[in-house]
């Protein structure tokens, strides 16, 4: 049965072994240059003072393969339709149903060899695909130093969101009969648990940290940066402004800005008027506001008594939430495919 | 080795007409004793009827005793014409033809033939000649 | 609804027996409380106009489709219900489906891997007799050809029970000959029991000789055809004499001064005012899809 249903998924694993070589090719052939440019420019830059600039251009070297990374969750959409959804719902649409039922080895047999064939290819093809990417885009991460941004297409869970694709399909399948109406609903269902799991459940995944810190000096004429203290690589989930007495403030986004209102009068937006004047207004000289000014301006910040509570996942988290998410999903996935089984084999 | 046909428009049920096409190759001396009847396999797999109705002419035909089934070998012819009756067969071939070209002189069409032939059969069967 | 049973008392098992079987669909019932027991060793004929239920009630035979209630049991079980009920039971579905991406060969292999009591020299004995390109995929073959593989996966497996839902329908003359040629001699060399369906009631009377009339989803009658043949006759009679005693009238006409009855008889006919016809098997078919279509079951009484 085993050989059977490789047989039936030979052209489906072709094509998926074209595509594959066509993109390592096509990371092959530039990794090598995107390494090259790290050692040469990044390495040195902090020397030649050229930091930003150099960081600037490198993170968005290479933009189309770039964005086939942050596309590639639509590798698991596309194996979820074209491998898992075919398994039972394209016999039924042909009537081969009626043939494969009808020899000896039993339905079980039939469906397990045949989601064994697709679920290891599921797992080669997405393994590969991801240690590619994530091989290739290893100095650009590094230097763009948020982990947490690229979770979804980087080292292990994309391996994890294939397989569920695929069982998720299969299962589909096997309830609508239906190829068509089937990776439909393969698609959607797919989406609501990917969506579930970013917005809801993977903060979960390890215990969350909270730090609490005052907001004092200002660090331009522009306003407060908020959660600039953090760890550039951690994943911020809230953050809370409340005052001396409590009061919360409402969310602020990136900062809070100053808001001058004429006559040396300046309001800390969202938050209050500043109680003392600040002089000569918001205007800056050539070499930043000068000292009078930004005196002037920690002493309204000051006055607020504004601290800051933050919830976030260290980026030494990391690795743990990729494997409980990775296992949440292959646990799923062996759950579906329990029930794939259970479910044709009923009378 | 006599080969079967089957007429579906006939109204006879197959398994008489194996019956009779035996009969009457063994009354021509187209078959005779010893000679085999083709298997219940051959038959079926060239005119696609159900062995069964093969199985049951051939049965009969034993019954009958005109043939007999050698377990694992087949089945073959066990009688014969009795051989006055061979013997008679071909003068009276003979005299029927000349009886039927003087009919066809007389100017009997197909039909008024066929019709003298089966009023003669129908008034003589059932009459044995002593 | 008749059934006439080969039960003898001889020990003749059934192969396959249903008991008020039903199938419902959300718009349509497609079989309405069947219930027939067929005797093995026989090649068993399903009769019935389009939409009768035929394929429905192969289909759950097969057990490639659940009933909607009642009970069907194939060797005295549940159907695809154990490996060794599975292997005893071949199935060619209509359309007589195969993988029209595979080649000849590979479905062969196929039969070789999933069936443990696969006969590889006869599957290969029956493609070579066929003419059949080993290399040739499925889909490119001719309708003749497809329903040909069919039957030599399902003979190869060496099954005692073969069902065929309409094999030769969609075949031209040639092809429907060589289709039962091959089938009968599978059964002569096998002894394989047989059901199969069809509307053509030419072949039917040809290879079947076990009866069983579908009509609008219900059985009408079902027997062995000699009896059934044996049991029914046409009456043709003035047109005022009443029914004989002991005759079920199950088709009648008539006109000014004459009725013509198709009955089955239970007991002899001795009245005289009527002329007695045998009636041949076409005749026995036609009287009950007439019966079915009209949706009585039970005898009219002419008084």
């Amino acid at each position: 049965m085993i050989w059977f249903a490789w047989r039936q998924f030979r052209t489906q694993a072709l094509i998926a072994f074209v595509l594959l070589l066509a993109v390592g090719i096509a990371f092959l052939v530039t990794g090598p240059h995107v390494l090259h440019t790290y050692h040469t420019q990044i390495v040195g830059c902090s020397a030649r003072h050229d930091c930003t600039a150099v960081r600037g251009s490198f993170l968005s070297a290479y933009p189309f393969l770039q964005n086939l990374l942050t596309e590639s969750e639509l590798l698991a959409v596309v194996i979820g339709i074209f491998w898992g959804a075919p398994v039972v719902a394209r016999e039924f649409d042909t009537g081969t149903y009626r043939l494969a039922w009808t020899q000896s080895a039993s339905r079980a047999r039939w469906l397990s060899a045949k989601m064994l064939v697709g679920g290891i290819a599921t797992v080669i093809t997405a393994g590969v695909f991801t240690l590619m990417a994530t091989w290739w885009s290893s100095p650009i991460d590094r230097v763009r130093d948020q982990p947490f941004s690229l979770f979804d297409t980087r080292d292990i869970v994309p391996i994890g969101y294939a397989l569920f694709a695929f069982a998720l399909g299969v299962a589909l399948g096997a309830v609508v009969r239906r190829v068509i109406p089937a990776m439909v609903l393969t698609i959607a269902g797919f989406a609501a648990v990917r969506g579930l799991f970013n917005f809801v459940i993977r903060q979960h995944l390890a215990t969350i940290l909270h730090t609490s810190f005052s907001l004092t000096s200002p660090a331009t004429t522009g306003g407060i940066r908020i959660g600039g203290n953090i760890n550039p690589g951690d994943w911020i989930l809230t953050t809370v402004t409340k005052n001396g007495a409590g009061k919360v403030f409402p969310r602020f986004g990136n900062g809070i800005d100053f808001q001058p209102n004429g006559n040396g009068s300046v309001t800390l937006q969202g938050v209050g008027r500043c109680p003392n004047k600040i002089p000569g207004g918001l205007g800056t000289g050539r070499s930043g506001p000068p000292a009078a000014v930004r005196e002037a301006l920690s002493k309204c910040v000051n006055s607020f008594h504004l601290h800051q509570i933050v919830s976030y996942q260290p980026v030494s988290h990391y690795w743990g939430i990729q494997w409980l998410e990775l296992a949440s999903y292959v646990v799923l996935s062996a759950i579906l495919a329990v029930f794939s089984v259970w479910w044709i084999r009923r009378p | 080795m006599i080969e079967f046909y089957i007429d579906t428009h006939s109204g006879v049920p197959p398994y008489l007409q194996i019956g009779q096409q035996v009969r009457r190759a063994i009354k021509l001396g187209l078959l005779a004793e010893g000679d085999q009847l083709p298997t219940v396999k051959e038959v079926v797999a060239r005119l696609a009827i159900n062995p069964n109705t093969v199985s049951k002419a051939y049965r009969e035909l034993e019954h009958e005793g005109l043939v007999a089934a050698r377990v694992g070998v087949g089945t073959f012819v066990a009688a014969s014409m009795a051989s006055e009756s061979l013997s008679a067969l071909a003068p009276l071939r003979h005299d029927l033809q000349k009886w039927m070209e003087s009919a066809r002189r007389a100017g009997l069409d197909d039909e008024s033939i066929d019709a003298l032939v089966r009023e003669c059969f129908r008034s003589t069967s059932g009459t044995v000649v002593a | 609804m008749l059934s006439v049973h080969l039960g003898d008392g001889s020990g003749v098992s059934a192969v396959l027996e249903t008991e008020g079987l039903t199938k419902h669909y959300r718009a349509k019932t497609a079989l309405a409380d069947c219930t027939i027991t067929v005797p093995q060793g026989h090649v068993v004929g399903l009769v019935g106009p389009n939409g009768s239920g035929k394929s429905t009630l192969l289909n759950i035979a097969a057990g490639v489709l659940s009933p909607t209630s009642g009970s069907v049991r194939i060797f005295d079980a549940p159907p695809a219900s154990s490996q060794t009920q599975r292997e005893r039971v071949g199935f060619v579905a209509q359309d007589t489906p195969v993988y029209s991406g595979l080649s000849v060969r590979e479905h062969l292999r196929y039969g070789k891997h999933v069936n443990p009591k696969w006969d590889d020299e006869l599957a290969r004995r029956r493609i070579e007799q066929l003419g059949l390109n080993l290399s040739q995929r499925a889909g490119k073959l001719s309708g003749g050809q497809r329903a040909q593989l069919a039957l030599t996966l399902a003979i190869a497996k060496r099954p005692d029970f073969l069902l065929l839902d309409e094999p030769v329908a969609s075949l031209d003359p040639l092809a429907r000959r060589e289709f039962l040629q091959i089938l009968m001699e599978t059964v002569a060399e096998h002894e394989v029991s047989v059901l199969l369906s069809s509307h053509l009631v030419a072949d039917i009377e040809r290879v079947c000789d076990y009866l069983v009339v579908l009509v609008a989803s219900r059985v009408q009658v079902a027997g062995d055809v000699e009896d059934l043949l044996a049991s029914h006759h046409r009456l043709i009679g003035p047109r005022d004499a009443s029914v004989p005693d002991g005759q079920v009238v199950i088709e009648s006409s008539y006109t000014e001064r004459q009725s013509t009855l198709f009955v089955r008889s239970d007991g002899p006919i001795t009245d005289s005012r009527w002329i007695v016809e045998a009636v041949n098997l076409e005749d026995v078919v036609l009287a009950y899809m007439g019966q079915g279509r009209m949706g009585s079951s039970d005898h009219q009484e002419f008084s």
